[in-house]
């Protein structure tokens, strides 16, 4: 209840130009609003330049907030923004810088590419499972993507995605049951990559319905 | 199990909205119910949960800079927004202004009932004559293009010539020629012309006094019909000219001149197109 009241004054004072407390919601919301980027943008330099734009935007349409979840209206920026950003992709693909060596050869997995923060057998199990979802997601129609992120992945219920993306209720039902269909037909091809993950929360899920 | 083929898109979209806790009690208990006699169900509620559980298990990515504004960057994003509403107002206004006008101009063309032409089909007979006073004064010869009989009857006249019956000027058009019965075949005086018009509705029949003669059509009797008569000739005379019946068609002037359309038109383009830049950087 405090939290809601904090972010209320904090809209208040940010509409009336603080440009502090629009920055101390900016941080409240930042990491989900850049999440749901990612998901939808498959790519941490398209998401965080989305997010940018995002905030930017939304400073600039404060005085249009009307009240109702400031996440919400957000993640609707949030995601305009991602749509924005594919559509200008797709206008203008760009076409990755591929190092070469000192004779003019093409190098393979070069090493300035390479993320230092941990370990392969680290990372292993769960970056296999992610680049997997990552993958069919990234498969997916934009539409089905966006859904599917927000429910899924942001945990947003039907209500606040259908506010986000200004579609009715029963459009966002009929999108993520088609998505989640999707989703799992592209995973089956990933099974035999990620056998434990998968059996182990179907047998789980077969003890309980038994 | 393939329960992809088994279960149908309502069934899924029903399985979803259960595997999210969005039923009401009432579905939910009937859902169940549905899920314990149909083991392509369960098998499908399995996997999607599954698949659930991994999409929410995806690692919160941290992000890499803070997203706040510096005063400079606020600054830059408040600047120009002005404008955007200005824009959007001006190519609204020269859009509508448009459409008003040539909303009007195709009503006006296609809808309002036509126009009697303010100069109707006319046949002149241009010569170089004196005027009525110098004629008389001076004797000018005078000279009198017969049109040969025309089909139909009607009357010309002088009505709205706004001449005195002494000058009055011999109409001629698409009523024809007038046949009057008359006693009287001589011309007696020179026949004043002047540029000969059709006869329109409301030209008055001439007066019955003065056509005393039989048959004069135009003051010429039957036999000299196709004939250049003159009357006092003279040495030198002036050429005649016969202008060729023409078909004035009334010309439909535009009623917001061209150039003003060119006008609105394009400043409807610029201002559109500056508040579409203006709204796409925005």
């Amino acid at each position: 209840m405090k939290a809601i009241m904090e972010e209320t004054e904090l809209i208040t004072r940010a509409v009336d130009g603080d440009l502090d407390a629009f920055n101390q919601l900016v941080l409240q919301h930042q990491e989900v609003a850049y999440n749901v980027a990612y998901r939808i943008m498959a790519d941490e330099n398209a998401a965080a330049d989305a997010t940018q734009e995002a905030v930017i935007s939304m400073y600039r349409k404060l005085d249009t907030y009307r009240g109702g979840s400031f996440k919400s209206w957000f993640l609707r920026i949030v995601t305009n923004a991602c749509y924005d950003e594919l559509r200008r992709q797709r206008r203008r693909p760009t076409i990755p810088i591929e190092p070469e060596t000192n004779e003019g050869e093409l190098v393979e997995s070069p090493e300035w590419l390479e993320d230092k923060s941990a370990g392969p057998e680290e990372v292993l199990g769960s970056s296999e499972i992610e680049n997997a979802i990552q993958h069919c997601l990234t498969g997916l129609e934009q539409k089905f993507r966006v859904v599917i992120t927000l429910v899924d992945v942001s945990g947003e219920d039907y209500e606040t995605v259908a506010q986000i993306i200004g579609t009715p209720i029963g459009t966002v039902k009929s999108r993520l049951a088609r998505a989640r269909l999707k989703m799992q037909q592209c995973l089956k091809g990933f099974r035999e990559l990620l056998p434990d993950q998968f059996r182990h929360i179907t047998e789980e899920h077969d003890e309980l319905a038994s | 199990m393939n329960w992809q083929a088994e279960i149908s898109e309502k069934e899924m979209t029903l399985l979803c909205e259960y595997l999210d806790d969005a039923l009401s009690i009432k579905d939910r208990a009937k859902f169940e119910k549905r899920l314990q006699q149909s083991p392509e169900l369960k098998e499908a509620l399995a996997d999607m949960t599954a698949l659930k559980n991994n999409m929410r298990s995806l690692p919160c990515k941290p992000v890499p800079h803070h997203f706040t504004l510096t005063r400079s960057e606020a600054e830059k994003a408040r600047r120009g927004l002005f404008l955007l509403p200005t824009f959007g107002w001006a190519s609204m206004v020269s859009m509508i202004l448009l459409a008003v006008i040539f909303g009007s101009e195709f009503i006006f063309n296609n809808f309002s009932a036509p126009q009697a032409p303010a100069e109707p089909a006319a046949m002149t007979l241009q010569m170089e004559a004196a005027p009525e006073n110098a004629t008389r004064d001076t004797g000018q010869p005078v000279y009198l293009l017969n049109w040969m009989s025309v089909g139909g009857k009607g009357g010309g006249g002088a009505g709205g010539s706004g001449l005195p019956m002494g000058s009055m000027a011999y109409g001629m058009g698409g009523g024809g020629i007038a046949e009057q019965p008359a006693e009287d075949t001589t011309l007696t005086e020179p026949m004043q012309t002047e540029e000969i018009t059709a006869p329109t509705e409301t030209a008055t029949p001439p007066v019955e006094e003065k056509i005393t003669v039989q048959p004069l059509i135009f003051g010429v009797r039957e036999d000299q019909l196709g004939q250049v008569l003159t009357i006092e000739p003279d040495e030198n005379p002036a050429p005649m000219v016969a202008a060729v019946p023409e078909v004035v068609e009334p010309v439909k002037e535009p009623l917001i001149p061209t150039n003003v359309k060119l006008i609105l038109v394009g400043l409807a383009a610029a201002f559109g197109s500056v508040w579409i830049l203006l709204k796409s950087r925005r």
